[in-house]
């Protein structure tokens, strides 16, 4: 992953990071919320090569682990994200190209935002953090998931278009 | 299909990976440098956040208003039955306080009477039925009341029982049509029969033409045979206005109760007297007039100006 590739993603999801906090978490969502964040994240993921994955999803999972209103300790969504992009990439082949296919995106991106969810609140509550009971949990993770399926025509094609063009812009700047 | 990486990619994973949990472990141990970072975040979301509230609270707001509009409308009901019964419990502690201040003057009578009572609460007033004027209360025979017993409130005479049950008795109230009773004035000691009306002035008629009366005059119970039904000296009413028409045989009057017969939550029973006659001492006392401020006023007179200082003013 090249130097601009990596300021262009840090920038990028630094941008939807500040989205998350100054609008999205402003608005009160009828069921749960939306994390419009790990929506981009794995939108984003979606369709880079292994080692920009990784690097991606470590970037976020620092951007997420730095939010002032978490209590579980820096480095969780880190390791959460990591994890998930590590399984996402063994089966990347098996997704094929999701551009085409919405439906597939849809259900792919609430999979995985519903796992990375799952599976930070199982770390945390392992790690000794106070979770929410299981009913609250369950409605919010159930919430997210409804908005990232009926949003996901809205911001998957727009992220991976933006993406093609940051990277495109790159590749002709440096002559590639 | 399951894609394996390279070495590199791998090595990548598990570098960041490791890196991952270094950060959870020196989060757990309390590293503060990992923890400033979050404080460092929440001073550069701080404006972003500030300027997103403004601009998206009122949206925001519109959208929460829609997804609780069911709760609000219950919120609603509520607060509409929660002022409902506080308006309810409002009424009833002010009725209380009304019979609470009628049980205490009609007590206080009574102790300086030295009538033995008992208290009762009106239940009914009828006085349109059947053109009699009636209170029913809540006590009856079970309590000690019997029929021709006197019924006072804290002001005078009310009535006289008319008919008992066990737990009820039908007061005959002054004001009635059929009602009448023997008096005397206060302090001329003339005495008179005073007849109900149907309404809240009554007739005095004198028995002598000869006595006098005047306006202002207090009426007070003239008493039964065996105080029964009105021991004597009882507060009853008081002249309105004296009908001076020539050629009258007796002298009449209007009167008007010192019982507010209509508004009666709390009266009480006479059961039996102590006192033969209390004579007029048990008159409503006359209004205190209402204290007039003095008004002083102080006057500092001027120094007058000494003949040393006078001509130093001349000086200059």
């Amino acid at each position: 992953m090249s130097i601009y590739r990596t300021s262009i993603t840090v920038s990028f999801f630094v941008f939807i990071f500040i989205l998350q906090a100054a609008v999205i978490n402003q608005i009160p969502f009828f069921i749960g919320g939306f994390s419009l964040f790990l929506a981009v994240t794995f939108s984003w993921i979606a369709s880079t090569e292994r080692a920009e994955t990784f690097a991606t999803a470590f970037i976020a999972g620092i951007l997420l682990d730095l939010s002032p209103s978490l209590d579980a300790p820096v480095g969780l969504w880190t390791f959460t994200l990591l994890f998930l992009s590590y399984l996402i990439s063994l089966y990347r082949e098996s997704l094929g190209d999701l551009d085409g296919r919405p439906m597939t995106a849809a259900l792919y991106l609430v999979a995985t935002t519903s796992s990375a969810l799952l599976i930070y609140l199982l770390t945390a509550a392992l790690l000794g953090v106070d979770v929410p009971p299981a009913l609250t949990a369950g409605i919010d993770t159930a919430g997210n998931a409804i908005w990232t399926l009926l949003l996901s025509p809205l911001y998957f094609p727009l992220i991976n278009r933006l993406k093609l063009r940051l990277f495109a812009i790159g590749k002709i700047r440096s002559g590639g | 299909m399951v894609q394996r990486g390279s070495g590199r990619t791998r090595l990548l994973l598990v570098t960041l990976l490791v890196t991952s949990l270094l950060l959870i472990t020196l989060d757990l141990r309390g590293v503060s440098l990992v923890n400033s970072f979050r404080t460092g975040t929440q001073a550069i979301l701080r404006p972003f956040q500030s300027i997103g509230s403004a601009i998206f609270s009122p949206i925001g707001n519109f959208f929460g208003d829609i997804a609780n509009i069911g709760q609000a409308n219950e919120k609603l009901d509520q607060l509409e039955a929660d002022n409902k019964r506080l308006l309810e419990e409002l009424a009833e502690a002010e009725d209380i306080k009304g019979e609470l201040k009628q049980l205490k003057d009609v007590l206080d009578l009574a102790g300086r009477g030295g009538y033995k009572v008992v208290s009762a609460k009106v239940i009914a007033f009828d006085s349109s039925a059947n053109f009699e004027e009636t209170l029913t209360l809540d006590i009856g025979s079970s309590s000690g009341v019997t029929r021709d017993m006197t019924v006072i409130s804290g002001k005078g005479v009310v009535g006289v029982v008319k008919s008992v049950t066990s737990r009820s008795a039908i007061v005959q109230l002054i004001s009635d049509p059929g009602f009448k009773m023997g008096v005397r004035i206060a302090g001329t000691q003339a005495m008179g029969i005073l007849s109900g009306e149907g309404s809240s002035t009554f007739t005095l008629e004198l028995l002598d033409a000869r006595s006098t009366v005047k306006v202002g005059d207090v009426l007070l119970s003239r008493g039964s045979s065996g105080n029964r039904p009105f021991p004597p000296g009882l507060p009853v009413g008081v002249v309105t206005s004296v009908d001076d028409s020539t050629g009258a045989l007796t002298k009449s009057a209007t009167v008007r109760a010192f019982a507010n017969l209509g508004s009666q939550g709390v009266v009480s029973v006479i059961l039996s007297t102590k006192v033969d006659d209390p004579r007029d001492a048990l008159m409503p006392k006359p209004p205190a007039p209402t204290p007039v401020p003095t008004v002083t006023v102080f006057i500092t007179p001027t120094p007058e100006p000494t003949k040393k200082s006078k001509s130093n003013q001349e000086n200059g």
